[in-house]
């Protein structure tokens, strides 16, 4: 999903790759609301480095892998 | 709908409710002794009961977002007070004239017109801020 600062995000596939994971589940796992989960995925929402270094280990990936930097920088 | 926006949502209702029952009183004892109707603003501290469920069952009430949305919102509803203070000055100033005694009554209204205003501006940010982040 895109967003107004140009960083986008692979965390829904990465959800339904590790299995199917909610969203409660990786709010739980990453210490943030559902909520918060839902403005990532939907790209309203560009989190904080700390943040994204715990999803990241959640999903056991580089962090290239869920989230990507678009446009001219 | 999260805690935070649960206790916005219940201070605006608590905002609300002061300013109408300043309006239903007014016409029956007056302007000045109608103020006390914003005493119905301390039922806001009773906001703070919408964290203690989400607390107890081990949640997250509040992250990252929350925060950030919370300072916006406060940074916001600063900046409008700050301008309705300085327009109630500029306003007593043209009222009263520049030799005139403003009523002590009057600035206790303006204190609690700027808290309402506070309250309101705050929690219409909050809210605004969630629908659009």
């Amino acid at each position: 999903m895109g967003s107004k600062s140009g960083l986008t995000n692979e965390i829904r596939r990465l959800r339904f790759e590790h299995g199917e994971m909610t969203q409660q589940d990786l709010a739980n796992r990453v210490a943030v609301t559902r909520q918060t989960i839902i403005a990532l995925e939907s790209g309203r929402y560009a989190p904080s480095l700390p943040l994204a270094m715990r999803i990241v280990r959640v999903f056991d990936v580089k962090i290239e892998d869920v989230f990507q930097l678009n446009g001219d920088v | 709908m999260s805690s935070q926006q649960k206790h916005t949502w219940f201070n605006l209702m608590v905002a609300v409710i002061s300013i109408l029952a300043y309006f239903a009183l007014w016409p029956l004892i007056g302007p000045w002794r109608a103020m006390g109707a914003f005493g119905l603003l301390g039922f806001a501290g009773f906001s703070v009961f919408f964290y203690l469920k989400g607390k107890k069952s081990g949640r997250v009430v509040s992250d990252e977002r929350d925060e950030m949305i919370c300072v916006k919102a406060l940074t916001i509803a600063q900046r409008v007070v700050w301008v309705s203070l300085i327009v109630a000055f500029l306003v007593a100033l043209r009222f009263f004239g520049e030799d005139g005694a403003i009523p002590v009554q009057g600035l206790s209204m303006v204190v609690w017109w700027s808290f309402c205003a506070f309250i309101v501006v705050q929690s219409l940010a909050t809210l605004i801020l969630y629908a659009r982040q």
